[in-house]
């Protein structure tokens, strides 16, 4: 049996017997097979049989051009949200793992402090500030740039805002993590050999940065996907994602087989794209570093 | 690995288990044949109520006891249908879900002849189920956007952007059909059956002013009380809630759309008489009068509003004044085309 845990980073040593830590997950194993791989299996099977073998749930999804349509919004949406919470979290990421500990403390908490509220709440808190009577569309009219309240809300725009904020934190702890363990004299030796500034971030910092961006996109992108109360709270019309459809077809329309035929189609959808971006920064990696 | 049980201790913690599964356990917990029924309710609140007003009278005065279980679902009843192991005598059950059941021979036809329907309102006696709690969706306008004298009076009022500017608010669910026929003249007596083309085309002129879909029922009343939409089609209760927080907001009676709940005897229930009785009894007037007072959706009862005052009849959907201005939503319609509507909806919305 294979069982060692890989950490990313660690040096991994090959040993023929079962590794003691085997036991340390050995309930999580457990868990994750009983309440992951066991029901995506059932959804499996009620995608595929009602109550003999049929596609029709698939058919279904691919005749009628909305669900595509659907499908389509939803993952243009959750990249959006992805680029954009990197692009915001790698300077802070950065800042973090630059200075002093006592500073870095406080940032983290400051990172994290969000999370302990919940998504609702936050969601809520984006429709205060972005609405008509909102506190965004009051300072703009007291500083006279617009002359009547402008829509913020129920807009693609307000869906990747509020999904950035409450995502940001899952890719700046990743980010960070890797960054802070990123051997500083490596970036001295470029200097000291005449790399400037941005060529030493380029080929140095960049790439050994890379299993954070890999994480923290994966862990974002992820959570984008099945998002539901944001986008049903702040978007419009066209805001659709696939969360929401599948919901509405278990709880309303109780299509269970065209609900779990969604999901499937979802998760398989997720896995191809997360596999394609894995692959791709894996190559860029070696490139820019040789090995990590 | 280590066993972290002994052998003895872990047939103990199943016994204990088994002893506390089988206290707790409802049917077991006092069953005795036609002196228990058990009724499903969607719990909290309306459980606590329906105890006060309804269970505690009828044990004094039938000495059958009702035991309640929570929360509805239809998923189990069917479970229970299909296995023939009757957990539940009375169920709530939503309306879709009712004729749903009724089809698929779930539920027990009712016994009018113990029930009277003849207090309630027209309409409603419905084979399998009787009704339990009314609400309905109405025009709810601002108050300081439109003062009296000058505020939207029917659903095309709503549609006329010239007349009642300002954002809006629309369910995002194909029903709104309903309200765009209103809209464009039919009667809320010919809004079924439903013309569906004359729907769309009424809909697609509104869809430009529409700011905000609302897809869960707390939405609208948050979105007036914001002062981010000045007209909304929202549920009652919502809308009574937030003017008594003091929101200047006001709602139209006139061709409101009537939605319920009801409660349905399950097929092969244990104790089928004394369901039944139970049924006949929570609908009398001064019961549901009482029901009314504490829980704002009232029941089938129109004698009741002799029992109660002006100001709570004046909030209420089924007030014969009012309920004859609107439609019930016809759930059989919607139970055979609610799938291909919603997909059309969708399409709709993404266009």
């Amino acid at each position: 049996m294979k069982s060692r845990i890989s950490i990313p980073g660690a040096q991994e040593k090959p040993r023929r017997s079962i590794d003691p830590t085997f036991y340390l997950i050995l309930p999580l194993l457990v868990l994750l097979i009983f309440f992951m791989v066991v029901p995506v299996f059932r959804i499996f099977a009620l995608s595929f049989f009602d109550p003999d073998f049929t596609i029709k749930h698939y058919m279904k999804f691919f005749q009628a051009g909305i669900y595509l349509q659907i499908l389509l919004r939803t993952l243009v949406i959750s990249l959006m949200v992805s680029v954009c919470c990197l692009i915001a979290g790698y300077p802070v990421s950065y800042l973090m793992a630059d200075v002093s500990p006592k500073t870095a403390k406080i940032l983290i908490i400051l990172v994290i402090l969000p999370l302990w509220t919940g998504i609702l709440v936050r969601t809520y808190a984006w429709m205060v500030l972005l609405g008509r009577q909102g506190l965004v569309n009051k300072l703009l009219i007291y500083l006279d740039l617009v002359a009547e309240p402008i829509k913020l809300l129920y807009t693609t725009k307000a869906v990747v805002l509020a999904m950035v904020q409450i995502l940001l934190p899952l890719m700046i702890l990743p980010l960070y993590a890797t960054m802070k363990g990123i051997d500083r004299d490596l970036l001295k030796a470029s200097k000291i050999l005449g790399a400037g500034p941005l060529r030493t971030f380029w080929r140095i910092f960049l790439p050994l940065s890379t299993p954070g961006i890999l994480a923290g996109f994966t862990l974002v992108f992820i959570i984008s996907i099945a998002f539901f109360i944001t986008p049903a709270l702040v978007g419009g019309r066209k805001d659709i994602m696939i969360a929401m459809l599948i919901e509405s077809q278990i709880t309303t329309l109780l299509n269970w087989g065209f609900a779990a035929a969604l999901s499937l189609i979802l998760m398989t959808m997720t896995l191809i794209i997360i596999g394609l971006f894995h692959k791709f920064i894996g190559i860029n990696r070696f490139v820019g570093s040789g090995d990590t | 690995m280590k066993k972290i049980l002994s052998k003895r201790s872990r047939i103990v913690m199943t016994i204990i288990v088994a002893i506390g599964i089988l206290a707790w356990h409802p049917i077991l917990a006092g069953a005795e044949e036609g002196k228990t029924i058990v009724y499903n309710s969607s719990g909290g609140v309306v459980e606590q109520v329906a105890k006060k007003v309804f269970a505690e009278p009828f044990e004094q005065q039938t000495g059958i006891k009702v035991v309640f279980t929570a929360p509805v679902n239809f998923a189990k009843l069917k479970a229970m249908c299909e296995s023939g192991n009757i957990e539940w005598d009375v169920t709530e059950i939503g309306p879709e879900d009712m004729i749903r059941g009724k089809e698929r021979g779930y539920l027990e036809p009712i016994d009018y002849s113990i029930v009277d329907k003849s207090d309630f309102l027209p309409g409603l006696a419905h084979s399998h189920a009787v009704p339990a709690a009314f609400y309905s969706t109405v025009l709810a306008y601002n108050t300081k956007k439109f003062p009296a004298g000058k505020e939207p009076k029917s659903w095309a009022d709503f549609w006329d952007v010239n007349k009642f500017p300002g954002p809006r608010s629309l369910p995002n669910f194909p029903y709104t059909m309903e309200i765009a026929l209103m809209a464009d003249g039919v009667s809320p007596d010919k809004v079924y059956p439903l013309d569906e083309e004359r729907a769309w085309k009424s809909l697609d002129k509104i869809k430009p002013h529409v700011t905000a879909w609302w897809t869960m029922p707390a939405q609208p009343a948050q979105l007036l009380a914001d002062g981010e939409v000045d007209m909304a089609a929202a549920f009652n209760g919502r809308i009574t809630a937030i003017q008594k927080e003091g929101v200047p907001v006001a709602l139209e009676w006139n061709q409101q759309v009537l939605l319920l709940a009801y409660n349905a005897v399950v097929k092969g229930a244990k104790n089928k008489d004394a369901a039944m009785k139970f049924l006949a009894f929570m609908v009398k007037p001064e019961l549901q009068a009482e029901w009314v007072k504490m829980i704002p959706y009232p029941g089938p009862s129109k004698s009741m509003y002799e029992l109660l005052s002006p100001e709570l009849a004046k909030t209420l959907p089924t007030n014969p004044e009012f309920y004859k201005l609107g439609v019930v939503r016809d759930y059989q319609f919607w139970a055979e085309n609610e799938e291909r509507l919603m997909e059309k909806w969708n399409a709709w919305m993404l266009k």
